[in-house]
């Protein structure tokens, strides 16, 4: 990493919007519209213009080398991490799906899974993918008396006897990945607003996105690693072969394997996060969500982090794409993960 | 006697704040009600247009005409609601920032955008 020169003076915040800028143009680089380009260095120049008044010019100056220097650094080393440029081929082919009754099969008319690869990347704490790894909870059986059945038959009466609440729940916590934020995005979207509702310093902030950025990278390879190592089948699949041909899911199922959640990973790594940083240990933290105002849904209210996790993770009962103990042991990855981050990385105490 | 009358101005003077508040609340509302409705008549339209979407995909080859058709909508779809988000996150990001809220002013805020949200859906 960049060193510091000793004896002169940096502005942070000019550090930070440099370095934030930077790293956008380096990750999407062969993928990004002029257009988009232009936004990311306009909001570059407007931070700049607003956080440079009164300050002298070598100053600013050396705190924007700094912050780029730290951006294409910490880009070199993602290089190496398996994840580079993934956004240009993310269905990692070849890739064989392997032919059994339990495994994945198309969901609708994407023919291949999603980033089968992605478990090998390489995490920020290799505990994170060694340590939380869950066992398959129940067997894979057709059997109508068999557990795993029953769990077929749970989704498919969930959907059957959704309320418009819950369908409604289905669709907010969706974040399809091409027309909203993502999941991960949704995360931080609360984040976000809540480290600008607490008015916090760029200090906080800053250790907040790091701790969130660390537990969603490692949530997301921890759950994929499961997924490809069990390939389950969708319920979707499942259900249109042994219950009913005709059974329809409320939203959408993303094209890959069912077991574990990949919503529950990332927002179980995430509400972990925020219930160290934002409360005593409890996750009691009444807030409203309003980061889907932008999409269009009314904002939705918790009284806990937890609460707004196992919503999160039931969305996608109510939705039809996941069984139960898809979202349970999602929650349980992706909480151990989070617990790991907070607690094997010796993170700033003293911030505000 | 004086007293008494001191609380009475005090109560005058908190729901006098209180009416202000949830003045600037609504008035704030307001200067983005039209985005606010547009980006929930977009979000119903975009489910919709994924439901038509995945059923004809039971059958590509024979639905592909109409699948193409639909696509071509929720793509423009997607893109529109992509860009009013773009515009309505950095107005409510400033509404709310820029105010000092107490929590039952927070609660007639989201009671009132949900309001909106809700009416907005249901006159499509």
């Amino acid at each position: 990493m960049p060193s510091i020169q000793s004896g002169v003076e940096y502005n942070w915040a000019i550090a930070s919007n440099a370095a934030v800028a930077k790293m956008m143009l380096h990750m999407y680089d062969k993928n990004l519209k002029i257009e988009d380009r232009l936004k990311i260095q306009d909001l570059e120049s407007s931070n700049l213009n607003e956080l440079s008044s009164n300050m002298s010019a070598d100053i600013i100056e050396r705190s924007i080398t700094y912050g780029k220097s730290v951006a294409d650094a910490i880009y070199e080393y993602s290089k190496t991490d398996g994840g580079h440029e993934s956004y240009l081929a993310p269905f990692q082919l070849p890739y064989t799906i392997p032919n059994d009754p339990h495994c994945w099969v198309p969901t609708g008319a994407v023919q291949n899974p999603l980033s089968p690869k992605w478990g090998t990347n390489r995490p920020f704490l290799l505990n994170n993918i060694t340590k939380v790894q869950p066992s398959m909870p129940v067997s894979f059986s057709t059997d109508k008396q068999s557990e795993f059945y029953k769990e077929a038959m749970f989704v498919y009466h969930t959907v059957q006897n959704n309320t418009s609440e819950q369908i409604e729940i289905a669709k907010y916590w969706a974040d399809d990945p091409f027309a909203t934020c993502t999941p991960a995005g949704h995360t931080f979207a609360i984040l976000t607003q809540i480290l600008t509702e607490e008015r916090v310093t760029l200090s906080k902030a800053s250790v907040a996105f790091a701790r969130m950025g660390i537990a969603e990278n490692d949530a997301f390879i921890a759950c994929w690693k499961g997924k490809y190592d069990y390939v389950l089948i969708r319920p979707v699949s499942y259900i249109q072969r042994y219950i009913d041909p005709n059974f329809n899911t409320v939203i959408g199922t993303p094209p890959f394997p069912a077991y574990t959640s990949g919503h529950s990973c990332e927002i179980g790594a995430g509400t972990r996060i925020l219930t160290d940083m934002f409360t005593n240990g409890s996750g009691y933290y009444p807030f409203t969500d309003y980061s889907q105002l932008q999409f269009g849904f009314a904002a939705r209210s918790f009284q806990n982090f937890n609460q707004m996790a196992e919503e999160c993770a039931n969305s996608r009962l109510y939705g039809g794409i996941h069984y139960t103990f898809d979202n349970e042991k999602g929650l349980q990855v992706g909480k151990a993960i989070g617990d790991n981050v907070n607690k094997e990385i010796k993170w700033p105490v003293f911030i505000r | 006697m004086a007293g008494f009358h001191k609380i009475i101005i005090l109560v005058v003077i908190i729901m006098a704040s209180c009416k202000d508040n949830r003045q600037t609340i609504e008035n704030g509302i307001a200067s983005f009600s039209d985005i606010q409705c547009r980006a929930a008549q977009l979000n119903e339209r975009r489910f919709e247009l994924f439901d038509q979407i995945r059923i004809l995909e039971a059958d590509t080859i024979a639905n592909k005409k109409a699948i193409d058709s639909l696509k071509t909508e929720a793509d423009l779809v997607k893109k529109q609601s992509l860009e009013s988000a773009d515009t309505l996150r950095v107005k409510l990001a400033d509404f709310l920032s820029t105010q000092k809220f107490s929590s039952e002013d927070r609660k007639y805020f989201d009671d009132q955008i949900n309001a909106l949200v809700a009416k907005c859906k249901t006159n499509k």
